[in-house]
């Protein structure tokens, strides 16, 4: 008993200053309400010429705007733009500016910062976040304050989409930067003064790695923002934002890891969660010079024996939207072909008639398929290591495809060593690659028109390549959408890949201290219409939903296993202590 | 005198060779893993081959590798060490804002961790087999085992989550505005305390068994024998004795230790979201940013090569023995 004593003072001693320093954080909370959100990674800078990151994005759009964006609707609207037109040639875009913007410095934006931006972006290979969208671009004219004309090299359909989407900056403030003689944009850190944008928010404090404080631009054409204050703090890890937002420590998780299992946990803890469909589409590349992927009556068999449905079930959890095999997602309603779509179902039957239509038929009786000439029917995968769901699927198509008879053989590689290097040089006969698609179909023109430089399946179709360069020169967009879905039609039926899923992100966002979130189902919660839509709810509430968020918290209780391993955690400590005190 | 100086002498030349030879590796190794534009075309399939090469030139990674070779040495000699491929400024400003935060947890763990280490090692192995040793010694052993971002994401929910003790992420209160110093270093300590914590109980885990087993083998000396015959007292017999001797390995793990610290420790830092070193050259390998790897790599070698030798020195005043040649 005498031994316990100094222990137990101790810890007395520990918990009291505990008890003191702990009221400190809770009293943080701001007069004004602060929107909190928790991002992965800190942006890469906070200069708009060269940042790319997608983090660096989302930290970059609260303060840059483009002259135009995507909307809810997935089409294409003006935004800092007032409206375009395009000459009959479709070489010539006039554009005409909203009047009455102001740069946060309060200067107005003028059709010089816009020439400016564009054309600097077209001449500074390291300003990559707008150089390749400018490859169409001569020269711009300037007609007055807010009216320019852009004159392009050669027609192009995709102008709104590539180059109008970039974001303008203020030729004031960067003239003077660009003309110095060893300007690069891509070894220029601005300072936190330099950052100046037409945007709702301005920079307030900036500290790297750590977080990110913005206030409102009151300034702002389209009405200063009812939210005042956001704070995006670097969250690394996807479990902890969790915890977060669970917490009421945050208001937005945005971590592309979160499991989807963990989805009705955060809803019973009263938090809302948007499921974001990142257009991206993850699918099976095959390799069209590698047999037996050289016959389209086998790829085609692949289409009807694997069940797209069910890999996202059980590799995805669930957080999925099968695959178009015309690629493009349903969620670009414009350009979306579903006759493409449709064209494939999961038929393991007709998948064994094709192959036996080919003759390849099981001539030695050990379940897998030969050609006439006895050469097996088989091949490998390659799904990179770090994605478990690609890994599954793999696995999964493995599985399918030994029922009809074609031996498949999954090779788990290391992404950065053994499966982007064998993509690039074509030397692998299948992958798993998850690749980005855009709102404007063009995206497609660089994938896969022959010898494209993202074209890793060796497609090459001259009635493909000829439709491509044809939808990238007709602005009508009726024709333009035709030609599109021809293209569609043409991928599925030729096969040089068959999409997966599209993935769905589990986005949690808390609607106790904001309302007015826009959920739009392509984008993150965190879209320029929730920044320009959302307010505070009832602020004078804000603390005692602080007191129900803690209640809630208590009411729950933690997992058992949770307890256990702390219990034993805490066991082991309160026993060096009591040991390293124990004098013999 | 004269051993000291030549001893000096050949500890210095052993350990330019030992650094050249370092960073030549590292600089070959980061060439020969990736490409920093090699994943350009997947992030953006608009741009065209020749387009990544204007990058290249951009960095000077068009020319020919022992160019590259010779230009790196050279101005890592002039304390240039590039600019940061991902971050995109000097290297050396991304390694500055992250290296405070990193010693912060650090230097304070290796400090408490190694008395307590030496402390703990020592009592065990003076006890060597009693029920206070097989405790401590198997209580180390689990701690060892354990991994150590399992324990430290333990300790994040209990005191963080359940008991909201303690923040859950970051080095300071975003957004919070400080009256004095002493209020924001108590800010400070609030979110560094559960991190450093984490690390000391890893630390002890290491480092008390190798003062254990290092006091264990001085115990059955004979100078011990020798001392207990004269009719010291055990805590003489311990303290002034076996321990002296027996902490001599322990002088070479710690600056080590303390020379590894740049290295930053990412599993605590990234389960603590901390703004810290451990991620950076973690993340700085994973995007290929060769500059990157390059600079933090040269200074790490530098101060495990420079640990190494105070080290070495202190060592060899501490034991005659090792200045016998």
């Amino acid at each position: 008993m005498i031994k316990v004593a100094p222990l137990m003072r101790y810890v007395l001693v520990m918990f009291s200053l505990l008890m003191i320093i702990t009221p400190t954080a809770s009293l943080s909370v701001a007069e004004e309400p602060t929107l909190r959100i928790a991002l992965p990674s800190p942006p890469q800078t906070l200069n708009v010429w060269s940042g790319t990151s997608s983090w660096t994005i989302i930290v970059l759009n609260f303060i840059y705007e483009p002259l135009a964006t995507i909307g809810p609707e997935s089409k294409y609207v003006p935004w800092l733009a007032e409206s375009w037109n395009v000459s009959s040639d479709g070489k010539v875009w006039t554009i005409r500016l909203r009047e009455g913007i102001l740069w946060q410095d309060g200067k107005p934006l003028t059709a010089e910062d816009v020439k400016f931006t564009y054309e600097y972006f077209k001449k500074d290979p390291t300003a990559r976040r707008g150089f390749s969208d400018m490859e169409y671009l001569d020269h711009i004219e300037v007609v007055d304050d807010y009216m320019f004309k852009m004159y392009l090299t050669e027609p192009f359909a995709a102008v709104v989409s590539t180059m109008l989407t970039n974001p303008i900056v203020p030729k004031h403030i960067w003239e003077p930067i660009v003309n110095n003689e060893n300007f690069t944009a891509s070894k220029y850190e601005p300072k936190i003064s330099e950052v100046i944008g037409t945007g709702p928010y301005k920079i307030a404090e900036y500290r790297p790695d750590e977080y990110i404080r913005f206030t409102a631009n009151e300034n702002y054409w389209k009405g200063a923002p009812s939210v005042k204050n956001v704070v995006i703090r670097f969250v690394k890890e996807a479990d902890t934002q969790v915890m977060m937002i669970k917490k009421g420590e945050i208001d937005v998780a945005i971590h592309l890891a979160i499991n989807p299992a963990v989805e009705e946990d955060l809803k019973a803890a009263g938090v809302n969660v948007h499921r974001y469909l990142r257009p991206y589409f993850y699918h099976w590349g095959f390799n069209l010079q590698h047999f037996p992927f050289t016959e389209i009556k086998f790829r085609k068999a692949m289409a009807y024996a694997i069940n797209l449905t069910e890999i996202i079930e059980i590799a995805r959890l669930g957080a999925g939207e099968p695959g178009s095999y015309g690629i493009i997602p349903p969620v670009w309603k414009e350009w979306f072909c579903k006759e493409a779509a449709e064209m494939y179902t999961y038929d393991p039957d007709k998948a064994r008639q094709l192959l036996d239509e080919l003759n390849w038929i099981d001539r030695d009786g050990d379940g897998i398929r030969e050609t006439p000439d006895g050469r097996e029917i088989k091949f490998e995968i390659y799904p990179p290591s770090y994605d478990p769901a690609r890994v599954r699927a793999a696995e999964m198509i493995r599985d399918y495809l030994k029922e009809i008879g074609v031996k498949a053989v999954v090779r788990v590689g290391d992404w950065k060593g053994v499966v982007w290097p064998g993509i690039k040089a074509h030397k692998l006969d299948s992958f798993i690659l998850g690749s980005g698609t855009e709102p404007d179909p063009d995206f497609m023109r660089v994938r896969f028109k022959t010898n494209a430089s993202a074209n890793y399946y060796l497609l090459s179709d001259p009635e493909i390549d000829r439709l491509l360069e044809q939808q990238a020169i007709t602005i009508d967009r009726s024709k333009r959408k035709e030609i599109v879905c021809n293209i569609e039609r043409k991928l599925a039926d030729v096969l040089p890949l068959i999409t997966l899923y599209y993935p769905v992100i589990i986005n949690p966002y808390r609607t106790d201290r904001f309302e007015g979130w826009v959920e739009v189902k392509f984008d993150w919660i965190l879209n320029r219409y929730t920044l320009l839509n959302l307010r505070p709810k009832a602020p004078t509430t804000v603390k005692t939903t602080y007191a129900t968020t803690t209640l809630t918290k208590t009411e729950m209780g933690p997992p058992i296993i949770s307890i256990a391993g702390v219990l034993i955690a805490l066991i082991i400590i309160v026993l060096m202590i009591l040991f390293s005190l124990r004098r013999s | 005198m004269g051993g000291y100086i030549s001893l000096l002498v050949r500890k210095i030349i052993a350990l330019l060779v030992t650094f050249i030879a370092a960073v030549t590796f590292v600089f070959i190794m980061v060439r020969l893993v990736g490409d920093p534009f090699g994943t350009l075309v997947l992030e953006d399939p608009r741009i065209t081959p020749e387009q990544v090469e204007m990058i290249k030139a951009v960095y000077g990674l068009d020319k020919p590798l022992w160019e590259q070779y010779l230009d790196f040495i050279i101005n890592a000699f002039r304390g240039e060490l590039g600019y940061s491929l991902y971050y995109q400024k000097p290297v050396i400003n991304v390694i500055m804002e992250r290296l405070p935060w990193t010693l912060l947890l650090l230097l304070p763990a290796i400090i408490i961790s190694t008395i307590l280490s030496i402390y703990l090692g020592m009592k065990t192995a003076w006890r060597h087999r009693t029920r206070y040793d097989t405790t401590i010694t198997s209580i180390a052993l689990f701690i060892r085992s354990t991994p150590h971002f399992w324990l430290a994401l333990l300790f994040l929910m209990f005191f963080g989550y359940y008991l909201g003790l303690f923040p859950l992420a970051g080095s300071v209160t975003p957004g919070k505005e400080f009256p004095t110093v002493f209020d924001y270093a108590v800010d400070v300590l609030w979110h560094a305390l559960l991190p450093i914590t984490v690390l000391i109980i890893r630390e002890i885990g290491m480092y008390m068994l190798y003062m254990r087993n290092s006091m264990i083998e001085v115990m059955g000396q004979d100078f011990v024998w020798m001392a207990r015959l004269k009719g010291l007292s055990e805590g003489r017999i311990m303290y002034r004795h076996a321990a002296r001797v027996a902490i001599l390995p322990m002088v070479t793990v710690t600056a080590l230790r303390f020379g590894f610290m740049i290295n930053g420790a990412i599993l605590t830092e990234t389960v603590f979201s901390y703004p810290g070193m451990g991620r950076l050259v973690f993340e700085a390998i994973m995007n290929d940013d060769y500059f990157l790897v390059q600079g933090t790599f040269l200074i790490m070698t530098l101060t495990v090569l420079l640990a190494n030798l105070v080290a070495d020195i202190l060592y060899a005043l501490l034991d005659p023995r090792v200045r016998v040649t």
